[in-house]
């Protein structure tokens, strides 16, 4: 396909970020840290494309209006602890809460064609306009803790046991909404009417009837859904030493995943929930060795 | 090329006042997941012409761009801290 438009755009992002950290320790070994974060990106955007398409006896401009923002707030608390007592004993931990949100309200999109006099006319293909509702929230709450044990012998020999788990749950929510305004009347197809340079004195109360156009929802069938997972794992690992030659690892991973996704068909003008989910639990044993050439 | 009248900076971070958000009208009459379809025979819970003209009417705003002065655009940097105790 050839094309060959000219594009203008204006495009004004206003961003703020903010960040939040405190640690607090206890003597060497113990140490307690948190950290909050929040990023916001708002992006207001205007653009006019016009120009040549070979799918087209004469040139189009298409117009888009769009706002969309981008949010993010993240809170970690988390420690690490050392227990020289119980023989070195490390204990690892970090909890996670992240939330992300992206909004799209009110896109419009919409379409102008060259006459074959040069002036331009609102366009009667399918594609001529669309407003759309974009919305999405994810949320991401995980645990995680390792433990490690070393072991030292007096002959040259040392052992790590290793253990932990993570626990992470996912959650997301996206819905799009579209709606397009067709032309079901005689003023709907006046060329007069068409003509008129500004939208805004076409899709209005005087020809929003009957006799001019009627709002329709163009929403696809893929525009909303929710999707949730649960994965669960915890590990135990052996970490041997022998007299700083040779170093054998071994270990077993166990994942526990629990995730679905939820869609939805359109019936009339009602939508159906349509569920797939998938349910699986993974072991996944590893076994290396290395030996360390003096 | 500018902005048009609908995009007001005017919030200063913009958290959306409400200007862009859907019709009250069509988000009532959607909002437990059903579609905006006309009334048929085959789908007599659609909504009638009277209902769509409203609708129709209720979604359309602002869709022209018009040349309009914006401010630069910036970055607002929040709390940046970190704190530490012995």
């Amino acid at each position: 396909m050839t094309q060959d438009f000219d594009l203008q755009r204006t495009l004004r992002e206003v961003q703020l970020n903010g960040y939040l950290a405190l640690e607090a320790q206890y003597k060497d070994n113990h140490r307690f840290f948190t950290n909050t974060m929040f990023l916001r990106q708002a992006i207001d955007e205007a653009r006019v494309q016009q120009g040549f398409t070979d799918a087209e006896v004469n040139d189009v401009r298409r117009t888009q209006l769009k706002f969309i923002t981008n949010q993010l707030f993240t809170q970690q608390v988390g420690g690490d602890h050392l227990f020289e007592n119980l023989n070195n004993l490390k204990i690892d931990w970090v909890y996670t809460n992240s939330t992300a949100n992206r909004t799209e309200p009110n896109t419009r999109d919409y379409r102008y064609d060259e006459n074959d006099d040069g002036s331009y006319s609102f366009s009667r293909r399918a594609d001529s306009n669309q407003i759309s509702y974009g919305e999405l929230e994810d949320k991401d709450v995980s645990w995680r803790m390792d433990v490690k044990l070393p072991l030292e012998f007096d002959n040259g020999f040392g052992v790590s046991l290793n253990s932990g788990f993570i626990h992470q749950e996912k959650n997301r929510e996206s819905a799009i909404q579209r709606f397009t305004y067709i032309p079901v009347g005689p003023d709907g197809r006046d060329s007069e009417v068409l003509a008129q340079s500004s939208l805004e004195d076409i899709l209005n109360p005087t020809y929003i009837t009957p006799n001019g156009f009627q709002v329709r929802e163009s929403t696809r069938s893929t525009d909303r859904y929710n999707a949730h997972q649960e994965l669960l794992s915890y590990y135990g690992q052996l970490d041997m030493n022998f007299f700083d030659a040779v170093r054998v690892t071994g270990g077993l991973r166990w994942e526990e995943n629990d995730q679905f996704v939820e869609t939805f068909k359109a019936t009339g003008n009602s939508s159906e929930s349509v569920v797939t989910s998938v349910k699986k639990t993974d072991m996944l044993p590893a076994v290396s060795a290395t030996w360390f050439i003096n | 090329m500018g902005f048009n009248e609908g995009t007001s900076f005017a919030k200063g971070l913009r958290y959306d006042d409400g200007t862009r958000s859907l019709a009250p009208s069509v988000a009532e009459k959607t909002a437990d997941g059903s579609t905006l379809q006309p009334q048929t025979p085959f789908n007599p819970d659609g909504s009638t012409p009277q209902e769509l003209q409203n609708f129709g009417q209720d979604l359309s705003g602002v869709w022209d761009v018009k040349p309009k002065t914006i401010g630069a655009n910036f970055l607002l940097l929040g709390v940046m801290v970190k704190g530490s105790w012995q």
